[in-house]
């Protein structure tokens, strides 16, 4: 149901405008000022009226919209409509455009919260066709395809004298093609000839190659079950987000274990998006209703 | 800490108030905009309000401000601002220092027209500095500002040639100031704004057909001016007007219409042998509160042929320095505000219903005759506007019936002065007895008034085209014996000497009744055509009563919503409607064939273009149109995402969008046709995918998105 922005100032103004307007018009004894009067009045009274019927009518389209997006950082939906209109971001919250009929205008998109966004209501706002009173209808839009709303990376959790001692790892390092030189041996068939050490060659007289090894280190699995109060999911996620970017920064491989759609999954991550993809999709969605328990951890 | 807040506020307030807003790079709007001033600074013009001089050079210099304004709307110019502040202030000073010169105690007239030069030079400092949606905003509501300060003078019916304009470039304005605020592209929706304007016009109609005309207030304004004051000649008594407006009257001529509009009557003698055509020029438009007949002069001595005056001894009184009490403590009436507005040059006559009490005329001089006329020491010329204040003495027959006071208690001045006659009229006066008689109706004055005047109602025909009477014939004995066709002269004329003949005091009354109302003006437009004799009775105790043998005038003010009413019915019902009919329905038929010809010529040809039109119509109904900018391979991607299939069918429809998008793009786009088979294929395909959708209960697909459904989970 359209609802009047503003209502009691402005009809309160154009009443009193014409009653003034009237009152010129009786005190002059002159029948055009009130066939002026009356006019004003028509022009007042479809400018301020006109604008529910249009607002009834009003329709947004989406036209595009991002994949991914960072909490608390700004995104633009592009939508279309039919007619002209105003368009504010209610929930999750962001700016106001105007939008030019049928002219595919940026709606900026504001997520407090990680998450999956996958609607966005919006108000309406139309001061069809005179521009005179605003009327205001909420609307609710469907995204071409959910929006992953990463968490902010917050401050590690993790110690960090662990962070870079746990990049060493204690295991054994193994024979690989990279890596710090273990030994120069003859070449034997099938060696590349990129492990050719050209220098001891030369000293033996034989063909002499190179023998790197690396050093494997166990990924660290960080845990996060985000369930519960976005507040403190949020803050949850963020300082799981800063302990996966401590960790990927120091080298070290990355497994997040999460609950997505009621299914636990482990499994690791290369990079700060990947790991948002994941901890967006996480645990309770802050963007949809949910039933599960609240509370929330981070391991 | 509150103040605090408060001043911060209000800082902030009056800050953001100065910020400078986007510029408005609308030229439509700027045009539409400039018409309006343009509008009411003319409208001013035409009334008289400014003078064309002003009105040339202010409008020229609103168009080089808005020319000015346009080219400099993304530059922020201090030192303009300052300098257009100055000329502001300059203009303010300038209309103070007017007002308290000319401002005299309770005209409201002295201050329009200050103001009036006021709005119009705010305007065109205003025009240097518009750069921006707000105060393109400003301009239009000043406009509104000087439509109004002329209609509080305009009369004529042909100031609707301002408002029309005004009205059509302000809802342009307005339209192009919303197509600003909602981003400022795309065209103006023409056929709608149409729409809407009209229904403005019928909105504005009812509130007019409702709202009760506006009377003048005697406490603020009793409008009285004059624009070419000429002092006629000393001992002028009364002037021939029309193209003479300072020339003594001479009697009326046979030979053709000497004075206005052709009426021969004012000035006397008033010959009823010899009569001119009348016209339908327009004389005077008079604002009043109470119809009724508006009385020129009276006459009381008739010689058979012709009315004139006689004084018996009495002389005109000259009243000095106005407002003119002309006859002060009379009371018992009812006050009936009357405000003259002179269209064209008439005799120095002063017109009102009577009983006149106070008069405002623009000259320090109101000549008072005895039987109650009033003339002015000026021409009376164009533009010159009197106010009468009367006490309507006019009482209803009912009351005149019933008061039984006998003719005999008449003052002796006015029993000579109106009994007189030629000659006896022993048949006139047989006739009129005999009525009386048979009528029964000897119970009073009123009642015998009433019987000769049923009398002459039924007996007499009226009709102007008459021959001219014979010279020596009684014009009276002609009529009453004779063809008894006559017209307001001979009837009243007739029943005068009647009248007389009985002994009953009773004059000649000449003057104008009132023209058609007009609702807009709320002005009583008063022709030539419409000057009218009638006869005046003194009846003792309610003094002279207008009694009208010839014609019915309202006594009761106009309705201005009815007579709008009606007047709109008239004009309706007076269009030829056949041809127009025939026309309206001519073009329809014609605009009804092109849009189906342009609908056929826009009717995609191939079965694929068909097919690509038939997917963006289940896009469409499904709430996602496909874009100008999309190719079919892109929308159908859209779609397949955007469509809300039954459950479990999404990867089925999926396909079936898909196959069917890419037999199309072939077919469209291949080298060569993919034939019939593929037609038929992708229409199954697109009746298969239809039947796929997902459907509300009354079985219209359900939208991509729709405002609570998408809360329950359906979304």
């Amino acid at each position: 149901m359209p609802r009047p922005e503003r209502f009691v100032a402005p009809v309160l103004g154009a009443a009193m405008l014409l009653v003034a307007w009237e009152g010129v018009a009786h005190a002059s004894g002159s029948g055009w000022v009130q066939a002026v009067g009356t006019v004003v009045a028509g022009m007042l009274v479809v400018g301020m009226i006109a604008p529910a019927f249009v607002a009834r009518k009003l329709e947004l389209s989406v036209v595009s919209s991002p994949g991914d997006a960072t909490s608390g950082e700004p995104f633009t939906v592009t939508v279309v409509s039919p007619r002209g209109l105003r368009c504010t971001v209610l929930d999750p919250g962001g700016g106001t455009c105007a939008a030019s009929a049928r002219v595919p205008a940026p709606v900026t998109v504001v997520p407090p919260y990680r998450g999956v966004i996958r609607r966005i209501r919006l108000q309406l706002a139309t001061a069809a066709p005179f521009g005179l009173l605003w009327w205001t209808v909420e609307r609710e839009i469907v995204l071409d395809r959910p929006v992953l709303v990463s968490p902010r990376t917050a401050h590690s959790l993790a110690p960090l004298d662990r962070v870079g001692r746990s990049a060493e790892g204690d295991a054994a390092p193994v024979a690989s093609l990279i890596g710090d030189t273990r030994q120069l041996r003859p070449y034997r068939l099938g060696d590349s000839r990129r492990q050719v050490h050209w220098g001891a060659t030369a000293h033996s007289g034989g063909l002499i190659v190179r023998e790197t090894e690396e050093r494997t280190a166990r990924p660290v699995r960080v845990m996060a079950d985000l369930v519960g109060d976005p507040e403190v999911t949020e803050r949850e996620a963020g300082a799981c987000m800063g302990t996966v970017a401590a960790y990927l920064l120091a080298g070290s491989r990355v497994e997040l274990e999460t609950t997505e759609q009621a299914r636990r999954i482990c499994a690791p991550v290369s990079d700060l998006a990947q790991a948002g993809r994941r901890l967006a999709r996480a645990g309770t969605n802050p963007y949809e209703d949910s039933t599960e328990a609240p509370g929330g951890s981070l391991r | 800490m509150r103040t605090g807040r408060q001043r911060g506020g209000f800082v902030e307030m009056v800050r953001r108030a100065n910020q400078s807003p986007p510029p408005e790079n609308s030229v439509l709007f700027r045009l539409a905009t400039l018409v309006s001033v343009l509008a009411g600074v003319l409208a001013c013009s035409a009334v008289g309000e400014i003078t064309a001089a002003t009105a040339i050079s202010a409008s020229s210099a609103i168009g080089l401000g808005m020319l000015f304004s346009f080219a400099t709307r993304r530059r922020s110019h201090g030192i303009v601002k300052i300098i257009l502040a100055c000329a502001v202030l300059a203009v303010f000073v300038s209309f103070v220092t007017q007002v308290f010169s000319a401002a005299r105690t309770g005209e409201l007239s002295s201050i329009e027209v200050p103001l009036a030069g006021l709005f119009t030079w705010v305007q065109v400092v205003h025009s240097f500095d518009v750069p921006a949606r707000r105060d393109l905003l400003f301009s239009l509501a000043a406009s509104a500002a000087l439509v109004t300060v002329a209609a509080a003078q305009a009369i004529s019916p042909g100031f609707a040639l301002f408002v029309g304009t005004w009205f059509v470039a302000t809802t342009t304005a307005l339209a192009c100031s919303w197509r600003s605020m909602a981003g400022g592209r795309g065209r103006l929706p023409a056929v709608r704004l149409t729409a809407l304007s009209l229904v403005v016009i019928v909105l504005a109609l009812a509130l007019e057909t409702l709202l009760p005309a506006p009377r003048a207030s005697q406490t603020i304004t009793l409008p009285n001016s004059v624009t070419t004051p000429l002092s006629l000649p000393p001992g002028t008594s009364l002037t021939e007007g029309g193209s003479l407006p300072t020339e003594p009257a001479k009697a009326g001529s046979p030979a053709g219409p000497v004075r206005v509009g052709g009426y021969l009557g004012f000035a006397g003698p008033l010959d009823t042998g010899i009569r001119a055509a009348l016209s339908n020029q327009v004389v005077m438009r008079v604002r009043a509160d109470r119809p009724g007949y508006f009385l020129g002069m009276t006459y009381n001595r008739w010689d058979g042929q012709s009315w004139t005056t006689q004084s018996h001894g009495c002389r005109s009184t000259t009243l000095t320095n106005g407002p003119f009490e002309v006859s002060p403590g009379v009371a018992g009436g009812t006050t009936n505000v009357q405000t003259f507005y002179v269209a064209t040059t008439l005799p120095n006559l002063l017109f009102a219903t009577s009983v006149p009490e106070t008069v405002y005329f623009p000259d320090k001089r109101l000549i008072l005759g005895c039987d109650g006329s009033m003339r002015s020491a000026i021409a009376m010329t164009p533009g010159t506007v009197y106010t009468v204040v009367s006490q309507d003495n006019e009482a209803p027959l009912s009351v005149l019936l019933a008061d039984h006071i006998p003719a005999s208690s008449d003052p002796s001045i006015i029993r000579q002065a109106n009994l007189e006659l030629p000659y006896p009229y022993p048949k006139a006066e047989a006739l009129a007895r005999s009525i009386i008689r048979s009528r029964h109706a000897t119970s009073s004055i009123a009642a015998e008034v009433d019987a000769l005047e049923w009398w002459m109602s039924t007996h007499t025909h009226y009709s102007t085209d008459i021959p001219p009477l014979p010279r020596g014939v009684d014009a009276v004995n002609s009529f009453l014996f004779g063809s008894r066709v006559g017209y307001c002269e001979q009837i009243s004329t007739a029943l005068t000497v009647m009248l007389r003949s009985l002994g009953i005091p009773a004059r000649e009354a000449i003057g104008y009744v009132p023209g058609s109302f007009n609702p807009l003006t709320d002005l009583y437009t008063i022709e030539a055509k419409d000057a009218h004799a009638w006869v005046q009775v003194y009846i003792p105790g309610h003094g002279w009563q207008n009694f009208d043998p010839t014609a019915n005038v309202p006594l009761e003010p106009a309705d201005p919503g009815a007579v709008l009413l009606t007047d709109i019915g008239h004009q309706l019902a007076r269009l030829p409607w056949a041809p127009l009919g025939s026309v309206i329905g001519l073009g329809a038929a014609g605009f009804g064939t092109n849009a189906w010809r342009r609908r056929r010529r826009r009717m995609p040809r191939g079965w694929a273009a068909r097919a690509a039109a038939r997917l963006e119509a289940i896009g469409r109904a499904a709430g996602c149109p496909r874009l100008g900018s999309e190719t079919l391979n892109e929308y159908a991607a859209r779609l397949s995402v955007r469509l809300r299939f039954e459950e479990g069918a999404e990867v089925q429809g999926t396909a079936l969008l898909e196959h069917a998008v890419s037999l199309i793009v072939t077919e469209a786009y291949g080298c060569r046709p993919s034939g019939d088979s593929s037609a038929i294929e992708v229409a199954a395909n697109l009746r298969q995918l239809r039947g796929l959708l997902n459907r509300g209960p009354n079985g219209a697909l359900l939208r991509s998105w729709r405002p609570g459904r998408a809360a329950n989970g359906t979304a």
